[in-house]
């Protein structure tokens, strides 16, 4: 998003008449004209850039699910683009998927790109990770507290049906 | 032994045993109620909590069975009723840790689909069985003693014994709901029930032992009162807690944000997971961006309403579709609504902290109404909009509030053109529940139903209208030409944010005889769990 902005800073002298399709999308958004935001993002020539514009768009509209999987899509082509990387693991920890975030994350750092390590991202994502930690633990609890108990309660009801006192 | 004494001893011990079968209700009844701010209260709860106390009975039984073959059954009798009161009187202490333990604290509902189920199970295995299993004593220990005080047959005095046991359960089914959780609230419920079993207890043992228990509940039941509730969840940073009640149906709170945020009161039920049931601001009309009652402000737009705007909604809550609705009309239209609402404890918060109108003509309101049964009550009446807003989290959706049925019905009062807005949460446009729920609307209107993802949530709206379709997203009758609603409405537009669900489109639909909605919501929250 931070890059997109300053795409739009940098063209801004250059008038409307060279505007891309990603500085028109961004604009677009801006006017919350979100349908023809992403129409103006998929005219967008340079694939990357497409990809980005329409990430961006989506975004923005607050479809965070469609957001991540344009995103993903990006990815596949541009595995190693930076822009895609944080916004896409942005999103994914918006939707608390930590496995993904995580990856999209390393990828990112991977890059060495400026800004690749993302600390308020990272942060993020380990408050996530924790807290997933601390589920799968009480789940584990969980389950073995209901074996066991389970377990426990069928015993002593066999040992009670099978030995029952006859009246003296 | 004259005549009269083993009538008299046989009448005591079957008081003792309807009280006990009161109580083992009381407990029973209550324990849904008591987990639910950590697992809920939906239909796999209360199947885990009503397995676990049966478990328990029956192993109960056995146990009592015996314990009846001793010399005296009084004494086992009287000791069972104690250790049931303990058991009874101290889970409104013990469950905080013990579900805090299975659930932590901040897990969201869609990854904790599992927990619940399994953390449901273990709670109640953990706090309910030791005290039913208790209970599940008392009617084998009876049997045999009032069998030996009449000299009765055995199935005469087991008939009576179940026969005593079950009126017992019976009064405190029905004091529970309506008597003891409304009034009393949990903890003053559980700890009334465990000294009336602790009395019990020690009437049948009599003697020092009765003194001794009347010593114990002086100092007990003033510690217990005075020792913090540990039934409720803390609020947590960032809000404060306005009023908290019990109602016949659910635990309620309302709470207030506190800081640089926008100020909004939360009214929440069983407080776990993190959901609320209304939300309210100062200034009536929509709220911030991810809040679904926005959509349902969008209907007028379409209709491009004037004058009298009649709109039925299904839940009110504490109010909330009425204040983004009224508050966001069209120029020149005005509201005229019924609100229905299950819960009344829910309208006198709504009342008190979240500006719902007292009621009038232009607001009427029927609490204590399930909305299935008050169609039937505002049959003949017209409306422009029915908002449906009953179903609650992913887990909640109550089987006769969405079958084709009740759509038809819901149909049956809706005007030509009318609207109907149903708020479901869901994991996208394709998740099973609003895949189902959208086909049945659908089949049910044979108008084709539109999905329309909420932004920045994991709501979906679905629109469905009485002998038309809704506007298809993005063409010129899609946008309202308000500056706020359409801040919302050019957010749908996008391809990715609706879907159109056809009434001939291939699938079961739901019916008040078939309703598998509990299976779909199960597969729902493990749709969304996979990875990817």
């Amino acid at each position: 998003m931070l890059l997109a902005a300053l795409a739009l800073l940098v063209a801004a002298p250059f008038g409307a008449a060279q505007e891309t399709g990603m500085q028109a999308a961004i604009r677009l958004v801006q006017e919350e004209r979100y349908a023809q935001a992403l129409g103006a993002a998929e005219r967008e020539v340079e694939p990357i850039a497409r990809a980005q514009g329409r990430v961006y768009v989506l975004h923005q509209a607050g479809d965070l699910r469609g957001a991540l999987t344009l995103g993903r899509e990006g990815l596949r082509s541009h595995p190693d683009d930076a822009w895609l990387l944080r916004e896409c693991a942005d999103i994914a920890l918006s939707l608390h998927d930590a496995r993904l975030g995580r990856e999209l994350l390393e990828r990112l750092a991977a890059t060495g790109q400026p800004g690749s390590e993302a600390p308020l991202l990272r942060g993020y994502l380990d408050g996530l990770e924790a807290l997933a930690q601390k589920r799968a633990r009480a789940l584990l609890r969980a389950r073995w507290t209901v074996v066991l108990g389970l377990g426990a309660a069928l015993l002593a009801l066999m040992a009670l049906a099978w030995r029952a006192s006859p009246r003296p | 032994m004259n005549a009269t004494t083993p009538d008299r001893r046989t009448l005591g011990i079957l008081s003792v045993v309807g009280l006990a079968g009161a109580c083992t209700m009381v407990l029973e009844l209550s324990a849904v109620r008591l987990i639910a701010p950590w697992f809920g209260a939906s239909q796999g709860v209360w199947t885990n909590v009503i397995g676990v106390v049966l478990l328990a009975l029956a192993l109960g039984y056995l146990a009592g069975a015996r314990l009846a073959a001793r010399a005296r059954p009084e004494r086992p009798l009287g000791w069972v009723l104690i250790a049931g009161a303990l058991l009874t009187a101290w889970l409104p202490w013990a469950v905080a840790p013990v579900a805090a333990w299975l659930r932590p604290e901040g897990v969201t509902l869609d990854r904790a689909a599992d927990l619940y189920l399994w953390g449901s199970l273990a709670a109640a295995l953990v706090l309910f069985f030791p005290a039913a299993t208790v209970l599940g004593c008392v009617c084998p220990l009876a049997v045999e003693i009032v069998q030996a005080c009449g000299g009765l047959h055995a199935g005469t005095a087991g008939g009576r014994v179940l026969c005593v046991s079950t009126l017992g359960s019976l009064a405190g089914t029905f004091a529970t709901t309506h008597l003891l959780l409304p009034d009393l609230g949990l903890r003053v419920t559980y700890l009334a029930g465990g000294i009336v079993l602790g009395g019990l207890g020690a009437l049948v043992l009599g003697g020092a032992l009765r003194r001794a228990g009347s010593a114990a509940a002086l100092i007990l039941v003033p510690a217990a009162l005075l020792a913090p509730d540990g039934t409720r969840q803390p609020v947590g940073a960032g809000v404060r807690l306005l009023e908290s009640a019990q109602s016949p149906y659910q635990a309620l709170r309302v709470v207030e944000t506190e800081g640089e945020g926008p100020l909004l009161r939360l009214l929440q039920v069983n407080e776990g997971l993190g959901s609320f049931q209304s939300v309210w601001q100062p200034e009536p009309g929509l709220l911030p961006l991810g809040y679904y009652y926005n959509a349902f402000a969008l209907p007028p737009w379409w209709a491009r309403a004037e004058g009298e705007w009649r709109l039925l909604v299904l839940g009110l809550g504490g109010g909330s579709a009425w204040r983004v609705v009224e508050g966001c009309l069209p120029p020149g239209a005005t509201l005229a609504s019924v609100g229905v609402e299950i819960d009344p404890a829910v309208v006198d918060l709504g009342r008190r902290h979240l500006d719902l109108p007292a009621g009038s003509a232009a607001r009427r309101i029927l609490a204590g109404w399930d909305a299935r049964t008050a169609l039937f009550q505002l049959a003949g009446e017209r409306f422009d909009q029915v908002v449906l807003d009953t179903y609650a989290n992913q887990t909640e959706i109550p089987a006769h509030l969405s079958s084709l049925e009740f759509f038809r019905e819901v149909r049956g009062l809706l005007a030509e053109g009318g609207w109907l807005s149903v708020n479901v949460g869901g994991f996208g446009l394709e998740d099973p529940v609003v895949d189902a729920v959208a086909r049945t609307a659908a089949r049910a209107f044979g108008q084709r139903a539109l999905l329309v993802r909420v932004p920045f949530a994991r709501n979906v709206a679905l629109i469905v209208r009485r002998g038309a379709a809704p506007p298809e997203p993005g063409a010129g009758a899609w946008l309202a030409g308000d500056r706020r609603v359409d801040s919302i409405l050019a957010r749908t537009a996008i391809p990715s944010a609706w879907r159109w669900v056809e009434p001939d489109t291939a699938g079961r639909v739901l019916t008040d005889d078939r309703n598998p909605i509990e299976e779909l919501q199960r597969r729902s929250i493990r749709r969304a769990q996979e990875p990817g």
